[in-house]
């Protein structure tokens, strides 16, 4: 127990003191300094690997320390050591690794390379957080920190002003999913004054869990580029390649989903009812653009969504471990697909697929082994996925809905197999990186079959671990049947030069139009209209301070001139007669005399009448 | 004419001209003076009256203040000699000491 928490100790202190350590160092010193990019990825996977190790051996399934004191209530930081968090930490610290070796080479003439590995680094240490935590609430704030760090990343070229947009549209979107989140967190503490998952799956009836489920749904949702909050993920490709490989295909976008197989006890049929249609419109939408998309990352990141549909809709079924295997390997050879994306943007000069693409045998190899995994052919790991999310639908409508996907899926994914075709055109083969080589190539061999089960038809034992079974014979060969029907129709329109035309039937869907129109308008409006009333309320305000201040002139006016006029008056008069009568006294005797003879006199006068 | 009219006839030419003095002359002597011919003029009334209505009341009393103007003369000089050495001056506009001086 005690060892386990050094490990996680280890591997999260190792991940954040490398980025912090590689956004401060300089890049100025040369060679050696790729080698300390890779020592916290290489650490971090020393670590993970110990620490399945330990938790294998030892088979404990919670660890964690108390954190703070909340009233009376104990906030512990649990952390989380069951298979399914155990996995995508695997997945993660192998991914990670491959796309920072990938970096070193991608990113060799860019200036800002610490500011790169640092942020990668901070990305990887809070998604680390996010899969192990217990603690809904550390959870949160490894959840924002993905956030962050994915709103750093894609507007990682300071210089493009559309990374610039997507990245501020990215944190806004992913915003509205966060207060989901906080809204979903509030209700459980003020149910049930626990933070804890494990804690919150032993409670029997939870009062509310309808609503909850949705709050919970609408942070997986937007985390997850699910309708209607999907429109940020293909604008995100506007970051580097390889963060579009570990973050937007491989680990970020797929937090969403695991919160939802991590929450699964709290959703009920209802809740997990949105759940699928929404995936499968997400599904249908994903795909639908992936065959309209010429631009290649944007392409990639379409079938992303689809793939992302896909989870959500088995997840929606009530199949979470389905889902949960398929976006473990939709890491492997989605991140391995973004990657050899960066190759070609970078090496071969090729943005989108009208491009002409003069491929070398071991990148064709490459290629048709990923796409081969994505569209879901026996003898890769997406086939075991793809037979997995069958098994997962197989009892309800939405396998339909999984048919037409793996249709669409074929349709669009045959655009890479034609793509990587051999051409005669001869031209200069430029020289790629070994690092990029060496991971493409890793990925693609992770992606094949022999490395999880031998039979490369039957279900892996692995998978039985998480009670998955075969869906059956007779679907099975249905759905690579459509898959191949897919692949086949697309061949046959390339070949007939009628794909452009199909492409054409697909009505451009203005989302962000219909975002701007229903949301942003109405917002801007309400904005609008609140500062009018602001700005009446501070006219009716105005109005009452120039009757004030109207009112205190005139009293002040009344004061200065009536009342201190009267006073004034009174002192003037008073002032004059004073002044007038000190005539009278002049000192002289003889004045004085004078002024008594005429008193006298006058006396007399009166005396006499 | 009868002696009634022209002693109060002239005991009021004396008052007056003692008067005249007082108010215009600008000598402290001039002023005792002048008090002294008003005082002799109410004497002289005292005495016309006196006589006049034949008893000898008016004229005592005539003496008597002849014996007080004597006494009021000699206080009046010992004054005016003191204002005098006092000011060096015996004009009496110059002596104004009675208005409060600033």
């Amino acid at each position: 127990m005690n060892t386990i928490n050094w490990m996680l100790g280890g591997l999260m202190a190792i991940w954040l003191a490398g980025s912090i350590l590689n956004s401060i160092i300089p890049d100025s010193t040369a060679k050696h300094r790729n080698a300390l990019y890779l020592i916290a990825p290489i650490l971090g996977l020393y670590f993970t690997i110990n620490t399945l190790w330990l938790v294998n051996t030892l088979g404990v399934a919670h660890t964690g320390f108390l954190w703070f004191t909340l009233g009376q209530k104990d906030i512990t930081i649990t952390v989380d050591l069951s298979s399914t968090t155990l996995a995508l930490l695997l997945v993660v610290s192998c991914i990670t690794l491959l796309v920072h070796i990938y970096a070193i080479g991608y990113m060799r003439n860019d200036t800002a390379r610490p500011r790169f590995f640092g942020t990668l680094g901070l990305f990887t240490f809070s998604m680390i957080g996010l899969t192990l935590s217990d603690n809904l609430l550390v959870m949160f704030m490894f959840w924002e920190l993905v956030g962050i760090c994915s709103y750093l990343l894609i507007g990682f070229y300071r210089n493009k002003p559309e990374a610039g947009r997507a990245s501020t549209k990215a944190l806004l979107i992913n915003k509205i999913g966060d207060v989901g989140f906080l809204l979903g967190i509030g209700s459980l503490w003020a149910l049930t004054g626990t933070f804890s998952i494990s804690e919150l799956s032993t409670i029997d009836t939870l009062p509310y869990s309808a609503t909850i489920g949705f709050f919970f749904l609408i942070a997986a949702f937007a985390k997850s580029a699910q309708f209607p909050f999907h429109t940020w993920l293909p604008d995100a490709m506007a970051g580097p390649t390889p963060v579009s490989a570990l973050i937007h295909s491989a680990t970020m976008v797929a937090a969403g989903v695991f919160l939802l197989v991590r929450m699964h006890f709290i959703f009920t049929v209802d809740v997990l009812q949105v759940a699928s249609l929404v995936g499968a419109l997400t599904a249908l939408l994903g795909g639908i653009n992936a065959i309209r998309e010429n631009d290649l990352k944007r392409f990639l990141a379409w079938s992303t969504l689809s793939q992302l549909g896909l989870m959500i809709m088995t997840l929606g079924t009530g199949a979470f471990n389905p889902a949960f295997v398929h976006l473990l390997s939709h890491a492997i050879f989605k991140s391995g697909l973004f990657l050899l994306a960066g190759i070609m943007i970078q090496h071969y000069h090729i943005k989108s697929f009208t491009m002409p693409f003069q491929s070398s045998g071991l990148l064709r190899g490459v290629i048709y082994i990923l796409t081969f995994s994505l569209i879901g052919m026996p003898l890769t790991i997406g086939y075991f996925s793809k037979e997995a999310l069958l098994w997962g639908v197989s009892d309800s409508t939405m396998i339909f809905a999984f048919y037409i996907n793996s249709f669409l899926t074929a349709f669009y994914s045959a655009r890479l197999l034609i793509f990587a075709r051999r051409n005669n055109q001869k031209t200069t083969k430029p020289v790629i990186p070994l690092t990029q080589v060496i991971t493409v190539i890793t990925l693609s061999i992770c992606s094949l079959w022999f490395l999880y089960d031998w039979s490369p038809l039957a279900m892996p034992a692995i998978l039985s671990a998480w009670s998955i079974e075969s869906p059956g014979a007779s679907l099975a060969f249905t759905n690579i049947g459509i898959a191949f029907f897919g692949m086949a129709a697309s061949v046959g329109f390339h070949r007939q030069q009628k794909f452009e035309s199909i492409q054409r039937l697909i009505p451009a869907l203005p989302y962000d139009a219909w975002l701007r129109a229903s949301i942003v308008k109405p917002v801007l409006a309400l904005a609008n209209f609140t500062t009018h009333c602001d700005r009446q309320l501070d006219r009716c305000l105005h109005f009452t301070v120039y009757v004030n201040v109207f009112t205190a002139k005139l009293m002040a006016w009344f004061d200065r001139y009536i009342i201190d006029g009267c006073v004034h008056f009174f002192v003037w008069v008073t002032r004059a007669v004073g002044n007038a009568l000190r005539q009278l006294v002049t000192g002289r005797i003889q004045d004085y005399i004078w002024w008594t003879v005429v008193a006298l006199i006058i006396l007399l006068l009166i005396l006499a009448n | 004419m009868s002696p009634f009219v022209t002693l109060p006839a002239l005991a009021v030419v004396l008052f007056v001209i003692g008067l005249l003095i007082i108010l215009t002359k600008k000598n402290t002597i001039l002023l005792l003076i002048g008090l002294e011919l008003m005082l002799n003029s109410a004497n002289l009334n005292l005495m016309a009256f006196s006589s006049y209505r034949g008893d000898a009341d008016g004229q005592v009393f005539m003496l008597f203040i002849l014996i007080i103007a004597v006494c009021e003369a000699a206080v009046g000089l010992a004054l005016a000699l003191r204002v005098y050495r006092y000011y060096r001056t015996d004009n009496p506009n110059q002596l104004t000491n009675l208005k409060e001086t600033q």
